[in-house]
């Protein structure tokens, strides 16, 4: 247990180092985003360059400083919008049972039919090839998922004997919620909204490497991968540190949203 | 027995058709909110050197723009159920299910063969893993895993490009062709349903290890390899089988970023065009193909799930 806890506080503290940077971009990294010579182009790795450059000359270190930016802000505006609306619904839907569970359930089982990343494109062609029109897309096929999982989570509680006495003292519906069954998912809350982080993560920057969404001269890292792909041949080297930024963020989210439900939840550990 | 699983059999289609009509209903308002009028967009991307409101009339007299909502929808559904998605607006020439027809193998020849590889992976995989509980072959499995699975698919795309067809030269960059065009794609796409699957195997077969049946198996004294393969495996990869019959039209819609990385002529790519380009009729014709799918999968391993544990009927 001793262990596992170590771990979380070094993944945590990796998130708060990343967001941190984000916000301080200007004061650590050595050069701006945009940057650029046709003097400094494919600069290996070296002091001045930390991650060398690309093929505007632009410094990949202090590009990939200033994605966090979008990267982490982006993700964090859908997590919340599909935690909200899931956690709302979910709540609803599994504590108040019957004829409202039942719609919502259905409606549920349709948004969940529909392929989600084709959805996002569909809905983007539709309104526009903008990052908020992706970002609402996100939020529209995803909550279903989480609603879900959090009436899933609410059944278990409707039935325990504090909320029914609770009930039977004649608390108001609303109070039950907030007092008895909020805090007793707020567990599985967190493990979602963390796996969610990363899920987000994920996908806002295969749509920008696919051109949807956040466009090239915007340092965020999915474009930043967009950009080197159109130069690889020539300097393949570019698609190293933007990628592994991503997969460590979202590694580090995954890894945070297992570890708290392995320390919440041992029976699901194995 | 056989009455409660006809009933439940039952339940699932008549539970089916409501969901069909809504979603079909959904993927042809879907299109139908879109913010530009399809009559102008058709004259936009024919080339028409002037769009004048008499030229948008005629197009959408001749698309069936003109007749109302709900009689469109009527034809399309009874068309879609044809095979008949109308004609590209893009390429009058080309209708919608001729382009489906020409771009559907490539994508299932790619998602079939990564169901197997999955399977195959996962199978040994997870089973060494849950064999070797705690050991250090357990902890590397899953280790790589994880890092697979926080991944971007296409950054693996570009890694394994890299390395296999610039740096070594063994296998070509993209396009369709023989056996070695199928590796790096079926490869990217395998990634994360992989660590998907061995988890999920390895967490059954941890359970399955610990039945009694297992211990006697052992008393009786047969072999670590008989008992893995003949007792254990069976009892485990029940859900798992479900499970990735379930993901196959994922793994069809999840060809979409695979598809253009690797230059594949499949309809995930087909659709990215159609939408950069409004074509409709494709986008409409792909999303409406994937959901139908996504049901019909969910039905039958659903079904193929309650005949082999009968107590899910319920």
């Amino acid at each position: 247990m001793k262990k596992l806890t170590m771990s979380l506080w070094i993944t945590g503290a990796f998130i708060c180092a990343v967001v941190i940077a984000g916000i301080f971009a200007p004061l650590i990294a050595p050069h701006g985003p945009y940057e650029n010579s046709i003097l400094t182009k494919f600069t290996p790795m070296s002091l001045t360059y930390p991650f060398g450059t690309d093929h505007l000359g632009r410094c990949i270190f202090s590009r990939i400083i200033y994605g966090i930016r979008p990267t982490l802000f982006f993700s964090f505006l859908i997590m919340v919008g599909t935690m909200t609306l899931g956690t709302v619904l979910g709540l609803m839907s599994g504590y108040l049972g019957g004829k409202f569970d039942e719609v919502i359930m259905r409606f549920v089982d349709i948004i969940l039919s529909f392929p989600s990343q084709i959805v996002v494109l569909a809905v983007v062609a539709a309104l526009g090839n903008q990052i908020q029109n992706v970002i609402i897309a996100m939020i529209l096929v995803k909550w279903a998922w989480y609603c879900r999982m959090i009436r899933g989570s609410v059944l278990k509680f409707r039935q325990s004997p504090f909320v029914i006495y609770s009930k039977m003292i004649g608390m108001p519906t609303l109070f039950i919620l907030r007092k008895h069954i909020l805090p007793n998912i707020s567990a599985d809350l967190t493990v979602l909204a963390s796996i969610d982080m990363g899920w987000a993560i994920l996908n806002i920057s295969t749509l920008s490497f696919l051109g949807i969404g956040v466009q090239p001269p915007v340092s965020e890292w999915g474009a930043m991968l967009n950009e080197a792909k159109n130069v690889f041949r020539s300097n393949p080297i570019q698609v190293i540190f933007p990628g592994l930024s991503l997969m460590s963020v979202i590694g580090a989210f995954h890894y945070m949203g297992d570890a708290l439900r392995d320390l919440w939840d041992p029976k699901e550990a194995l | 027995m056989v009455f409660e699983l006809r009933k439940y059999i039952l339940k699932r289609l008549i539970a089916t058709v409501p969901l069909l009509v809504v979603v079909s209903f959904a993927c042809f308002l879907m299109i139908q909110t879109m913010s530009s009028d399809p009559a102008e967009v058709v004259l936009r991307v024919r080339q028409t050197p002037i769009v004048t409101d008499k030229a948008i009339e005629e197009m959408r007299i001749e698309l069936g723009l003109d007749k109302p909502f709900l009689t469109r929808y009527a034809y399309w559904l009874v068309d879609s159920f044809k095979f008949d998605f109308g004609v590209s607006y893009v390429n009058p020439a080309r209708t919608v299910a001729s382009e489906l027809k020409r771009c559907l193998p490539a994508t299932l020849q790619l998602a079939l063969a990564s169901v197997v590889f999955v399977f195959m992976v996962s199978v040994v995989l997870g089973t060494l893993a849950a064999y070797y509980k705690d050991s250090w072959i357990d902890k590397s499995i899953r280790f790589l895993l994880f890092n697979f699975s926080a991944m971007p698919s296409y950054w693996f795309a570009l890694l394994a490009i890299w390395f296999f067809s610039l740096y070594l030269g063994w296998l070509p960059t993209g396009g369709r062709g023989g056996f070695e065009t199928l590796i790096l794609p079926v490869l990217t796409l395998s990634l994360g349903q992989i660590a998907i699957y061995v988890r999920l195997i390895r967490n059954n077969m941890i359970e399955v290890l610990k039945e009694d049946f297992v211990f006697y198996a052992k008393a009786r004294g047969i072999g670590p390899f008989r008992l893995l393969t003949q007792h254990v495996l069976k009892n485990s990869l029940q859900s798992s089988i479900t499970a990735l019959g379930m993901s196959i039209p994922q793994l069809i819609a999840g060809t979409l970023v695979v598809e253009t990385v690797f230059s594949w002529p499949g309809i995930g790519r087909l659709s990215i065009e159609a939408i950069l380009n409004r074509d409709y009729p494709i986008i409409q014709a792909y999303v409406w193909l994937i959901a139908l799918l996504l049901i019909l999968f969910n039905l039958l391993f659903d079904i193929l799930h309650a005949i082999n544990d009968p107590r899910i009927r319920n």
